[in-house]
């Protein structure tokens, strides 16, 4: 017996033994491994260990180019430098972090290449333009860059490389339909190093906002061009961008860490280093907060649940919050066989009680909407009537329109047919769903079957553009996309932002006004086409505003400086710094 | 055993062909198209023209039947083409996930080699005894239980109260314990429950019966008789398991953050990556078809017969 058992026990340290040194074996792989994928995707970046000599940096910065090459020693082993990083996680990887598309996340552009302006608290201010004049008749824009400025591999910043940066997005102008400035650019000028001069065929009211996007109207170092000088298509060489960090160690889908650029012009960040630890789901974001594997999460993605968020604010993390300028809505099938009919997209307006999508889905983090675009927009802000949660009259309106209920039955009919509507919505919404049950409860009061249809984002956009549904529910683009980009796009034939429109009574009218207000340089004027579009919108009720976004943010307590309304940034962690 | 091996090499082929022409035509039964994915990827307005172009560019203007023959002939040399969406080679996207799965897989399988075969042993051998039910009923409990929630309850215990293992991430040695349990507990279960029901039911073989009338040790006829019959289905059915557990890691992963297959499929599906779901069918396949046959050949090196028979 006893002889039994001592094999048993030698047979399972044996098994033990060959476990870990299977997994020793495999950590050693895994560690060459991880070695091998650096150094393959900073090969594919054309990266060096050290983008920068550190005799360049030290003339650069003295004391601080020094501080940062010995943490750049230890920072792959992320020891000793552990105060000196900051450790945030985002659900997806890094991508190619090519500037003009919009393929790579948004923070990580943003953190990397600056705009000729950027978009802080609603307004537009200088980025790598420190000042500009507009002609008279609002068809030359003369841009004068910030002295000094370098990349992050220490070249200079030129009045010519922003020309090629615009250039090469303009020669790819049918990816961004909803730039309106590169249907209008007609030509740049370079009269000297620090001097852009704009040429456009009319004037062009999105134009700063469209130079202020974090995409693609960014500016790469010459080192990201490849051979062919075409970034858009052929993919960029290295990411250089003139931005607060830039990209020191990537592994893909594992994480990124970003250091600070030794040559950023603006205010230096607390901190030497972020790394981004790549963590789709978003219960393993919530542990990782809590067992301090990470020190921030910033919620731009709808992940964080009220619920969670208070949680974590109970247990101690700091938290913060701020108003977005996305708008969730439903966009209705103007041209739909039963949403064509106005009164019943007038009956659903006043059927929906948001209200309840901002408490019940949202727990009060995100505020009712009032209209398509966030109340921040003032130029939307045209006094249009709206749709408050009043079911009788709903009702009444469907009524008169033919569609009635009989006995017995939940939903209300007409020529045998039952009044269902599909609301669509893409699978990476988070809450469409949750927001789908309380939509299909408040329509079934006033006898209006809803039907929540989810579809991966392929057949979800497909779908849209062609047509194929009631209703699309969908966040807005929010930030500087709004109003112009987002009105270029609705008046843009065979955009999916027009095939909402299709039916509407006056879609021709509509575009002329949009086009109008896209080049109208009087703000008299303006305002009055915009006061056309939205009473348009609320006449022929296109649109069923729902909540507008909030961005979320729970971090250590030991970490103050956070500021989501002030920066530029979708993640300004700029800021950010250990208290003493 | 040459002409064994031979012949089991030899019916690779065309099963490999199979499946190379399934996951062509599956990937094309998609709903949704390459062309329209890629150009939602670069967030370019999806006309005829630029669909003509794309198509054009991806080589998707061909007849089917020879896009087939080009992505054949090249996968023959390991050359499944590049991503659309990365423009990666496709062997390098997969071959990073494929090596974490690999060695979460790997890890897992050592955890039902350590604890189901001991397991199995000490329960099938007093049938009916205290050990026996509890071992039992534990088994019922560890294949019942979903595998997030496991994760989750696991993550609970270790990472947040005890301190002891990491939550996410794949940097170091204590980054596998969890996410291998996790995957393996189901399995493990099962295995242990197999094992058990192979000793009880060859137990009673009449051959046992003869070995004790030789005036055999009991742990003699265990250990040399019973036992390698026992294993035959077992190491049969952990073949076919290790297969979908390469592929169906992709939860554990999720918990965990494991960077593995998981994120490489679940990108090149969203997308319509066709090489990418294309290259990671064939591979998938090529993996499970070979670990197939090392446990076929493991299964005859247990029991000569199967040589013998297969000879015949």
């Amino acid at each position: 017996m006893k002889k039994r058992k001592m094999k048993m026990t030698a047979a399972l340290l044996a098994a033990a033994a060959l476990l870990v040194s299977g997994c020793g074996a495999g950590q050693t792989k895994t560690d060459a491994d991880v070695d091998r994928q650096v150094e393959a995707s900073l090969s594919a970046y054309g990266q060096e260990a050290a983008n920068v000599p550190e005799d360049e940096q030290q003339a650069a910065n003295g004391q601080e180019a020094a501080g940062q090459s010995e943490v750049h020693a230890e920072a792959g082993g992320q020891e000793a430098a552990q105060e000196d990083v900051l450790v945030l996680a985002y659900p997806k990887d890094l991508g190619d972090m090519n500037p003009h598309i919009m393929a790579s996340p948004m923070y990580a552009q943003d953190w990397v290449y600056d705009g000729l302006t950027a978009l802080v608290n609603g307004e537009i201010v200088p980025e790598l333009a420190e000042s500009w004049e507009i002609s008279g008749d609002g068809k030359q824009y003369s841009f004068h860059l910030r002295e000094g400025v370098k990349f992050s591999d220490g070249s200079d910043l030129t009045a010519d490389l922003v020309r090629k940066n615009i250039q090469d997005v303009i020669d790819n102008k049918d990816g961004y339909t909803f730039l309106q400035c590169l249907e209008e650019i007609e030509s740049m000028d370079v009269p000297d190093k620090t001097t852009l001069v704009m040429h456009l065929a009319h004037p062009c009211n999105s134009l700063l906002s469209d130079l202020s996007f974090n995409r693609p109207l960014v500016i790469a170092g010459e080192a990201a061009f490849p051979e062919s000088g075409n970034i858009y298509q052929d993919g960029v060489k290295k990411p250089i961008g003139t931005g607060m960090w830039t990209v020191e160690e990537y592994v893909q889908d594992q994480y990124t860490l970003f250091a600070r650029n030794p040559y950023y012009w603006g205010e230096k960040p607390a901190f030497s280093y972020v790394r981004v630890e790549v963590i789709p789901e978003i219960e393993t974001v919530v542990n990782a907060l809590k067992a301090g594997e990470i020190d921030m999460y910033i919620d731009v993605n709808d992940g964080l649940s009220a619920d969670v968020y208070r949680e974590l604010e109970g247990l101690g993390f700091s938290v913060d919050m701020a108003e977005g300028t996305q708008v969730t809505s439903l966009s209705l099938n103007t041209a739909g066989e039963i949403l064509g009919d106005v009164s019943v997209r007038q009956a659903l307006s006043w059927a929906t009680d948001n209200t309840v999508i901002s408490e019940m889905v949202y727990g009060g983090l995100q505020k009712p909407a009032s209209s398509y675009f966030a109340d921040s927009i003032s130029l939307a802000q045209t006094g249009a009537g709206r749709y408050n949660y009043q079911p009788e009259k709903a009702v009444w309106l469907l009524e008169e329109a033919g569609w009635k209920l009989e006995e017995g039955r939940d939903y209300r009919t007409k020529n045998g047919a039952e009044l269902e509507v599909d609301m669509l919505y893409d699978t990476v919404f988070k809450n469409g769903k949750t927001i789908g049950l309380v939509l299909q409860e408040q329509y079934k009061n006033v006898g209006v079957k809803l039907n929540i249809c989810e579809e991966d984002s392929q057949i979800f956009r497909k779908k849209w553009k062609e047509g194929d549904f009631g209703m699309i529910l969908y966040s807005s683009w929010g930030g500087s996309y709004e109003p112009f980009a987002t009105l270029a796009a609705m008046r843009t034939n065979g955009d999916k932002f027009s095939t909402v429109q299709k039916g509407m009574e006056n879609k021709e009218e509509l575009d002329q006004v949009m086009n109008h207000a896209l080049r109208e340089t009087d703000e008299e004027k303006l305002r009055e086409d915009f006061a056309y579009i939205m009473d348009s919108f609320f006449e022929q009720a296109v649109y069923i505003p729902l909540t507008v976004s909030s961005t979320l943010a729970v971090y250590n307590s030991s970490l103050e400086g956070l500021d989501l309304e002030g920066g530029k940034d979708v993640m300004p962690v700029g800021s950010v710094k250990r208290k003493q | 055993m040459k002409n064994y091996l031979q012949r089991k090499l030899l019916g690779m082929l065309p099963l490999l062909f199979l499946v190379s022409a399934a996951a062509f035509a599956l990937v094309r039964l998609m709903p949704g198209d390459a062309a329209t994915a890629y150009l939602n990827a670069m967030n370019a307005p999806i006309t005829e023209a630029a669909l003509h172009k794309v198509q054009k560019d991806l080589g998707l203007d061909k007849p089917v039947v020879v896009q087939y023959g080009i992505w054949l002939k090249q996968a023959l040399s390991l050359d499944f083409g590049l991503s659309y969406m990365t423009k990666r080679p496709v062997i390098d996207e997969l071959m990073l996930g494929f090596y974490y799965t690999a060695v979460l897989t790997g890890s897992a399988v050592v955890w039902i080699i350590v604890f189901s075969l001991p397991l199995g042993i000490m329960a099938g051998r007093r049938p009916g005894s205290f050990m026996d039910q509890f071992i039992r009923a534990m088994t019922f409990l560890g294949s019942s239980i979903p595998s997030f929630w496991l994760g989750f309850l696991l993550v609970e215990f270790f990472s947040l109260r005890l301190k002891l293992l990491p939550v996410q991430g794949a940097g170091t040695l204590k980054n596998i314990l969890l996410p291998s349990i996790t995957l393996a507990c189901s399995y493990l279960a099962m295995y242990t429950k197999m094992l058990r029901g192979g000793i009880v039911e060859h137990s009673g073989g009449t051959y046992v019966l003869y070995a004790r009338a030789r005036g055999l040790k009991r742990r003699t006829i265990l250990w040399r008789h019973i036992l390698p019959n026992a294993l035959n289905p077992v190491l049969t059915s952990l073949g076919l398991s290790l297969g979908s557990m390469l592929s169906g890691a992709v939860i554990v992963e999720n918990v965990f953050a494991w960077p593995g297959m998981g994120r490489v499929i679940v990108r090149a599906v969203a997308g319509r990556d066709y090489p990418v779901i294309q290259g990671y069918i064939l591979v998938i396949a090529a993996v499970y078809i070979v670990l197939n046959l090392g446990v076929d050949i493991l299964c005859a090196m247990l029991n000569q017969r199967i040589f013998t028979e297969e000879e015949t």
